[in-house]
């Protein structure tokens, strides 16, 4: 920008912000009409109180909602499994020594013993809690439950919500090579001792007399 | 109380908080003149103009309660004209209607050749001004007469930075072609 142009410009900044207009009569009329129009958007003390008190209702019923909602999640995972018609024992919650497996699994290191395996954590005020409402009617007819065939890794131990379906599905299933037991402590097995089972003593095919 | 040219500010300001017809029209009658330059430069003409003051002159009267002596007075109730015409502005440009000139809205005489800035007259300019389209004009005003920067103007009208510029770049371009003789002298000659 030359110094032309804002010479120019400041010319005529000052004579535009300067110039002082006559005033009009019809436009205080005017302005007479818009003081006298009753105000539109100006709510009264009255439906600002209701609108207050519609405010308070509405956030009331939005938090009732969310209670409810959050209270029938909780109660629904917390609820005991319905009892299912099945030869396989599903273990409680409440009885984790009948996770154990029929069969006590003997180390193949000889070093470790995992009968002794320690009891999974449970909850000391299970007892002192209150009575839980009935659980809710199982939404289908229970399903007969086959027991899985017998496989080298010994008894599997169910889950205690696992459906039914999953206990079924026995065609296809590829035995996986054993491996040896790990010797971490923190394993799978030491997490969910009462889901994941420890294999049963390999079988002598052989004849070897080593297993 | 009587009210008139006579009477200071505060008396006014008084008069209004208590609501007598007479003190605001006072006041109004005292400062029409000053306020109404500042919707003029970004209206079509002084009908809409005027209808801006109107809405901002309602707002300072229900705002005179909470007037704090601090600055000038005339000033407090300058900054509500602007926003007033700024909400105004922005709704014109929003609907984005190009409207031609009102009829009998007409352009003003072209300069001669030796007519000189400061000696054209001041609502002549506003006319010029007013010629303009729209958002040329909007943003012309605010950088030229009113001082903001591209960035501020990009944030007052949610426009980008660019296209502060460009409009600005067209509307000096339509006023130095609409008042060539004029822009090529002296501006003081």
């Amino acid at each position: 920008m030359n110094t032309h142009e804002q010479e120019w410009e400041a010319a005529l900044r000052q004579k535009v912000t300067e110039h002082r207009f006559e005033f009009d009569p019809a436009a205080w009329q005017a302005m007479e009409q818009l003081l006298d129009a009753p105000p539109a958007t100006t709510a009264t003390p009255a439906a600002k109180a209701a609108g207050a008190w519609a405010g308070w209702w509405w956030a009331t019923i939005g938090w009732v909602v969310v209670a409810a909602g959050a209270l029938l999640y909780f109660r629904t995972d917390d609820a005991p499994p319905a009892p299912t018609p099945s030869s396989v024992s599903a273990p409680a919650l409440a009885a984790p020594e009948v996770v154990a497996p029929a069969v006590p699994a003997q180390s193949h290191t000889g070093t470790r013993q995992h009968t002794a395996r320690p009891p999974a954590p449970q909850p000391d005020t299970v007892a002192d809690a209150p009575a839980l409402p009935p659980p809710l009617p199982p939404a289908a007819a229970p399903q007969e439950v086959q027991t899985p065939p017998p496989s080298d890794f010994g008894t599997v131990s169910p889950l205690p919500n696992r459906p039914a379906v999953l206990l079924e599905r026995t065609e296809g299933v590829t035995a996986l090579p054993r491996m040896a037991p790990n010797t971490r402590k923190r394993s799978r097995r030491t997490f969910f001792p009462d889901v994941v089972a420890y294999p049963a003593p390999p079988t002598d095919t052989l004849g070897t007399g080593n297993k | 109380m009587q009210y008139g040219q006579s009477s200071t500010d505060e008396e006014l300001r008084d008069g209004c908080i208590a609501a007598d017809r007479r003190a605001q029209a006072a006041l109004y009658a005292r400062y029409f003149g000053v306020l109404l330059g500042i919707p003029m430069r970004y209206t079509r003409n002084r009908e809409e103009a005027t209808a801006i003051l109107n809405r901002a002159f309602l707002a300072i009267f229900q705002r005179m309660p909470h007037y704090r002596e601090q600055g000038q007075f005339r000033a407090w109730m300058s900054t509500i004209v602007f926003r007033t015409t700024m909400d105004a502005v922005r709704d014109t440009l929003r609907q984005q209607q190009q409207m031609p000139l009102v009829e009998g809205e007409t352009a003003p005489e072209p300069p001669t050749a030796s007519t000189a800035l400061a000696t054209l007259h001041a609502e002549d300019i506003f006319r010029y001004i007013q010629q303009l389209p729209d958002d040329w004009r909007v943003v012309f005003s605010l950088y030229v007469i009113e001082g903001y920067k591209h960035e501020e103007i990009a944030t007052l009208l949610n426009i980008p930075i660019g296209t502060s510029k460009w409009r600005l770049a067209k509307a000096k371009a339509a006023l130095k072609t609409a008042l060539g003789p004029i822009y090529q002298n002296e501006p003081s000659a």
